[in-house]
């Protein structure tokens, strides 16, 4: 190309072009290594994530995936240049592999392939790709370990090696990765989808560069960063200074059902931002914490997901905004060897959920950001992750990702039903069918509940509720459940909306609605249940938030994910939204008198203004005369 | 650049001459319905064309389409009847599917499913939400919605007792007792049609089947739709849909369709009426009958083929397609010679299985209508005029200002030659339709016409952008082709903005669409599941070689209902594979040959190579083992391709022969005394300098200060900003 476009201060249209293509090159490494990956997990509910990153290793991209796992992309690579520089050295055509959640993975099953791009000889950008393995090895099928008390007791931590050196595939290092899975060749097949996506995005990144030469490649990176700076800039400048606080607990350890709490006083000055997260409780002796990691993918998480909605997410950009205050050794600070194996789906998506409580705390203090809050939505896994042979006689391990909660109300609509995962737009459940041709499970319904979400002026969104039945299982398998959420709500409402239900398994033992059952593979079944109330006698468990058991042909697990939380005060609530929920099955009549206040008649589905207008005083009387008010308590 | 971009392009070949012509039957015919006009190609065996252009008739679009005919036929001197007899094909390019989605005006529909999960197509799979959103929108999580309005709500979603499992073994059987029950509480809901679409049905058909014996037998007025039919693949959430989308929609095409080629057949045309589906082949009505999803979105497909098709004229490989119709633009693109498809296709938010060729759309043409919002900030569209009452100054009633509306008062259209005179525009209904939108705006008539202008070209500027830019496509790399009536004078304007290579406006771009389909071929494709996994024994290969010959006969016997024999077929096999444990296919050429072992292994060498061609060295895992999933056959006859007449020798570049005089027309802030030629004058060399307004049949070309036209040798222009 001409001079004119290597000088710095390039021209707006080559600009645009290259910001979008690099966006678009590291979308498109995301999708190509869903394509070729094995795991549901991964092409079906795509729990891995991309980023492109500078030479120094800022974000300049991070996919739309799930976002928490590319977010901590860029301390992997600091850390390699801090600490890899020199010795065994970093080459052009090296890629490096680790999960070690103190050097920049968030636990031991996301595994990170991390690459420099080299053009005349030195590094012009960073590329790096980050997948869930069903399982990375130690005591438990899928790797999160109920009962651990530290990292020992979890799947090995592999600090970053060279799996390609030069261009070539290290077998040693291969081999070091694989043998200490249950999942050997899932675990080769992802390895190479990364490998190949990462090698795909390097001939397209070359390619940029031969065409619009290699300072303006440069130039636009940081263009980039500083672009999207000066935007979340100007964005804060808009909002009142002020801190706001809010809580989250995590419930249950994978040891003692305790309680811990995530504290977070955020305070925006001006154009920035400090998360204070002291007084947050000490590290558990158990596998919820994350280390440093978790947290600021927690933060960064929120903060894309609010802030930057209208921008690249190019979280290097944040670096210089954001200060994040917290103290080692607690449970989203975790020093070595605490246990970690549920961090991301623990204290590190609690760190998330409190943030963007804060932000949106924030935002309802802003006339013009108001419609940009959201309440907390599904606030945590329910985990249930399945293990054995499957009907195929092959050994599986399945973290089942067919769950997915409601989401938070906004300050002008609903929630989402069945949203799925807050902050990870592109994340679906998984259809029944891939479930049951690979595991030996069938589900016997899986549908919208309607006692899930919080109630307000604006409801949030109904979870679902799963029956799965074993069957055809050779052998009992093994099942685990790591959620959260399940001795109390964590979807809190905003500004007097109220908080959704909790997450919650039950283990149904043979249920009578299966009689007959003469083992695997035989059909006993004679009706379907459409709910949980269909299920006759058998023994009947309410699993703790961290548990597990065995499961034989015929049991049966019932799956609750909660709501999100509600929006402003549900006598607010339009009565003929109300009975619009009655009418498609998202509100029973009797939930709606108590909490709405609306009376909605039962034949024709229509609000009766004038009762509910009754009903509603009867409730504010109520509250009256057993309130007293903030000055006087 | 387009010599750099020469590579890839798809294999040219000659036109083929006839090798016998039947004096009876020896015109083509292609319709095509856009969103104001209905357009006719006529072309006979030698390639000579005749053009026609008539009003669409939303309220009976067959019978605008028996107008334009009647127009062509007057051209060539025949009675339409006497033309329609002597028509070999008749093919049909229409917008029934993609209306009726979009206005939500497909039939009341049931749906009944497994018991228990009568939730899948409301929850979505929880992507619904950012299904068909780009990843730029999709990272703004509060403001994303699921589809509103949803085409089926929760009480017409009925679950009946029956469950077969992952194996096809049936665990619960089908109660058909609970089938009445369910059946018959949709009839009390009024439903027209229904879909049926059960757990595991794509491997066990039986209950499907028998619901559909069921409804045949007690309620043969039903349209209906079995899911192991429409679309039998694994994955019910998108399988649902895509029978659901197919009952919806379904009985507004099979009428429409049946009542076209009824009228059709009673005026004389013998053969089949050819329909263009939205995966750019053509089919037969009644095949499109059952399958009416298939023709979602196929509405804009036409103008992609004839882009493709002049692409190769041009030895450009790289086109940015772009349609302006009355109600929609359009943007679809040639990249590297081949049409983009799209793998899991998206209306309205409902992702299905149906392969569709990309194409990106919004409500904004001549129709659009301008309006003011609280903030008194101009919009236009997406709403639309449309046809009927049509923009103010078509004098048709329509009291709105639309986008024709203003370009009227801005001067680049000609009242009195619009459509080459066959309608007149009433420039003092367009400004008065203005007059209030202006006074709320604080502006008089022309500064709001300006800025009408302004803001469409710029939106079609964005979805341009959106359609190359941020897919990593360099615009500069690409040749825009403008099309559709209103395409011409909006194009060389956005076309710059965007810093396209240059602007080609085509010579019959009124109905360049309907040019396209006479440019496509006869499609049919008969595929098959058969899930095996390797090694591949001798035995399996020769129950795959039984299933190629079954999918062979089925191809033929499509095509010998159309009166085309094997001879004229061109057969291609081809399996879809994957390794063990993915799930992403690839499609694979399979030679016409018996399967032997040994031809199995050169097909997976042949995957292994494909497979690192796609994804890159080092993607593939051997040892994982391969699965060959879906077998299929594809058959083409090549309906026969038109020749452009191209001009030998350029003229001088003096084009004052075409000028007919000036007018004052709006550019940069002021109105200028602009000359205007005649499109129909104009000859291979002639050269315009903007500001000029260029007149033609069907549409004006607007040319802005300091840009260049040249016509080249096919009559197009080719409009480039020095």
């Amino acid at each position: 190309m001409n001079d004119a476009n290597t000088q710095p201060g390039i021209d707006p249209i080559t600009y645009e072009v290259l910001r979008h293509r690099l966006w678009a090159i590291n979308d498109e490494q995301g999708l190509l290594a869903a394509q070729m990956s094995g795991s549901p997990v991964v092409y079906e509910a795509y729990d891995f994530n991309s980023a492109l990153l500078t030479q120094r290793g800022d974000s300049l991209f991070v996919g739309v995936y799930t976002t928490r796992l590319s977010l901590t992309i860029d301390i992997t690579v600091k850390n390699l240049l801090k600490e890899f520089g020199k010795d065994p050295g970093i080459n052009d055509g090296d890629m490096f592999l680790t999960n070690d959640p103190w050097f920049g993975a968030i636990h031991m099953n996301d595994y990170t392939v991390v690459a420099p791009i080299y053009h005349g000889g030195r590094i012009v950008c960073w590329t790096g790709l980050c997948m869930h393995e069903n399982d990375v090895g130690g005591p438990m099928p899928g790797s999160f370990v109920v009962g651990a008390t530290d990292v020992y007791g979890e799947a090995p931590v592999m600090p970053p090696m060279k799996i390609v050196e030069k261009g070539r595939l290290r077998p040693d290092v291969e081999r070091l990765f694989l043998r200490n899975s249950r999942t050997p060749e899932l675990n080769a097949l992802n390895l190479r989808a990364r490998i190949a996506a990462i090698n795909k995005t390097r001939q397209r990144l070359l390619e940029v560069i031969e065409a619009y030469g290699v300072e303006t490649f440069l130039v636009v990176q940081e263009q980039i960063i500083a672009d999207v700076q000066r935007r979340v800039r100007r964005r804060l400048a808009e909002l009142p200074d002020g801190t706001w606080c809010e809580h989250g607990y995590i419930d249950h350890d994978g040891n003692r059902n305790e309680i811990y709490e995530v504290k977070l006083a955020m305070t925006k000055r001006g154009e920035r931002l400090i998360f204070d997260f002291r007084g947050t409780s000490p590290q558990a002796p158990g596998m919820i914490n994350c280390t440093y990691t978790g947290l600021w993918g927690g933060v960064m998480v929120a903060l894309l997901n609010l802030v930057c909605y209208d921008m690249p997410w190019a979280s290097g950009a944040l670096y210089d905004i954001v200060e994040v205050i917290s103290e080692e050794g607690t449970v989203n600070n975790a020093r070595h060897p605490a246990a970690v194996s549920m961090a991301t789906i623990s204290a590190a998506f609690m760190t998330g959920n409190v943030c963007m409580q804060a932000i949106s705390k924030m935002y309802a203090c802003s006339e013009r950001y108001r419609r940009e809050l959201i309440a907390v939505g599904w606030p945590g896994w329910t985990g249930a992750l399945y293990s054995g042979l499957n009907q195929h006689g092959r050994f599986f391990t399945a973290m089942l990702m067919d769950q997915a909660g409601g989401g938070g109300a906004r300050s002008n609509r609903d929630g989402l039903d069945v949203e799925g995962v807050p902050g990870s737009p592109k994340m679906a459940i998984s259809n029944i069918e891939t479930n049951e041709r690979l595991y030996p499970i069938l589900y016997l319904y899986r549908k919208q509940h309607p006692h899930t979400p919080g109630a307000g002026k604006f409801r949030g969104g109904v979870g679902l509720e799963t029956a799965r039945l074993v069957h055809k299982a050779p052998q009992p398998l093994r099942n685990l459940v790591v959620g959260h959420a399940v001795s109390q709500p964590e979807s809190r409402g905003l500004l007097g909306g109220l908080p959704a239900s909790v997450n919650s398994n039950i283990l149904l033992r043979q249920p009578s609605l299966r009689p007959g059952a003469g083992g695997p593979g035989t059909a006993g079944l004679t009706r379907l249940p459409g709910g949980v109330e269909e299920f006759g006698s058998g023994e009947r468990r309410v699993m703790a938030a961290k548990d597990h058991t065995t499961m034989d042909n015929g049991d049966v697990l019932v799956t609750y994910c909660c709501g999100g939380g509600g929006y402003g005060d549900p006598l607010e609530r339009d009565p003929y939204l109300v009975a619009e929920d009655v009418a498609l099955g998202l509100c029973d009549r009797d939930l709606a008198e108590r909490i709405y206040g609306v009376i909605v008649d039962a034949e024709t589905c229509k609000p009766d203004l004038q009762a509910t207008a009754v009903c509603r005083d009867a409730i504010r009387r109520e509250r009256r005369a057993t309130s007293t008010p903030v000055a006087a308590a | 650049m387009i010599a750099a971009t020469l590579r890839g392009a798809r294999r040219w070949h000659a036109p083929p001459m006839p090798q016998e012509v039947d004096e009876r039957t020896m015109y083509k015919i292609a319709v095509d319905i856009g969103g104001t006009f209905t357009d006719c190609v006529v072309m006979d065996a030698q390639g000579r064309t005749w053009i026609a252009k008539g009003d669409t008739t939303p309220e009976d679009p067959a019978r605008g389409v028996l107008e334009v005919v009647e127009v062509a036929a007057r051209q060539l001197e025949l009675s339409r009847g006497a033309l329609l007899a002597q028509t070999e094909h008749f093919m049909h390019g229409c917008t029934i599917a993609t209306n009726a989605m979009i206005e939500r005006k497909g039939v009341k529909t049931g749906l009944l499913t497994t018991r228990g999960h009568e939730d899948t197509v409301p929850i979505g799979r929880a992507m619904v939400k950012r299904a068909g959103l780009s990843e730029r929108e999709m990272i703004h999580a509060v403001a994303m919605r699921k589809p509103e309005p949803p085409i089926i709500t929760r009480p017409c979603i009925m679950g009946v007792a029956e469950r077969i499992d992952f194996a096809g073994e049936v665990i619960v059987p089908l109660d058909l007792d609970d089938v009445k029950r369910a059946v018959d509480a949709l009839r009390a809901r009024e439903v027209r049609a229904v879909a049926v679409c059960f757990l595991w049905s794509f491997i066990n058909p039986a209950h499907e089947e028998a619901v559909g014996d069921y409804l045949a037998r007690q309620h043969p007025d039903l349209f209906v739709s079995l899911s192991s039919q429409i679309a039998p693949v694994l994955g019910e959430y998108e399988r649902s849909v895509t029978t659901l989308l197919n009952a919806y929609l379904g009985p507004r095409v099979a009428d429409y369709l049946g009542r076209l080629e009824t009228a059709l057949r009673g005026e004389g045309y013998r053969r089949p009426l050819l329909v263009m589906q939205s995966n750019g082949g053509l089919t037969t009505t009644q095949l499109a009958q059952r399958r009416g999803v298939m023709l979602l979105d196929s509405g804009p497909v036409g103008g992609t083929l004839g882009s493709r098709y002049f692409g190769q004229l041009y030895e450009a490989a790289n086109i940015i397609c772009t349609d302006v119709g009355g109600t929609s633009f359009d943007v679809s693109l040639v990249a590297g010679g081949s049409l983009q498809l799209e793998k899991e296709p998206v209306v309205e938010q409902y992702t299905f299985l149906a392969p569709k060729v990309l194409i990106k759309t919004i409500g904004a043409g001549g129709g659009s209508i301008a309006w003011v919002d609280e903030d008194n900030l101009l919009h236009v569209g997406p709403a639309s005029a449309g046809a009927m009452p049509g923009p103010a100054c078509y004098g048709r009633g329509g009291e709105q200002p639309t986008v024709t509306d203003a370009n009227i008062v801005l001067g680049y259209l000609n009242a009195e030659n619009f459509l080459g005179g066959r309608m007149r525009l009433d420039r003092g209904r367009a400004e008065q339709a203005l007059e209030g939108l202006a006074a709320r705006l604080g502006m008089d008539v022309v500064a709001a016409a300006a800025g009408i202008f302004r803001i469409t070209n710029a939106q079609m500027a964005d979805l341009v952008r959106r359609s190359t830019i941020e897919r990593g496509y360099d615009p500069r790399q690409f040749i825009l082709f403008s099309y559709g009536g209103a395409g011409p004078t909006h194009a060389p304007f956005f076309g710059r903005d965007i810093g396209a290579h240059s602007v080609c406006v085509l010579a019959n771009s009124t109905v360049f669409s309907a040019f396209g389909i006479i440019t496509s071929d006869l499609v049919h494709t008969a595929e098959r599941s058969f899930p095996t996994k390797s090694p591949y024994g001798a035995e399996v290969c020769r129950g795959i070689d039984g299933i190629y010959a079954d999918l062979e006969r089925q191809v033929l016997a499509q095509f010998e209902d159309e009166g085309i024999a094997a001879a004229g077929v061109t057969l291609e096999r081809s399996v879809f594979m994957r390794y063990q444990m993915q799930v992403h296919e690839l499609g694979v050429a399979t030679p016409r040959q018996p399967f032997t072992p040994e031809v199995a292994e050169a097909i997976v060498a042949r995957f292994h190579v494909q497979y690192e061609e796609l994804y890159g060295k080092g993607g593939a895992y051997h040892e994982a083992g391969t699965e060959f999933i879906t077998f299929r056959v594809d058959g083409t006859h090549e309906v026969f391709t038109p020749r452009i007449e191209r001009q030998e020798a350029a003229v001088p570049a003096d084009a004052s022969a075409a000028l007919r005089g000036s007018r004052r027309a709006y550019f940069d802030g002021e109105f200028h005394d602009t000359p205007i030629y005649s499109g129909e004058a104009l000859r291979f060399g002639h050269e315009i300098s903007g500001p000029a307004v260029i007149e033609r049949m069907g549409d004006t070309i607007v040319l802005p200060v300091a840009s260049l036209a040249r016509v080249d040798a096919y009559g197009n222009l080719s409009i480039t900003w020095p």
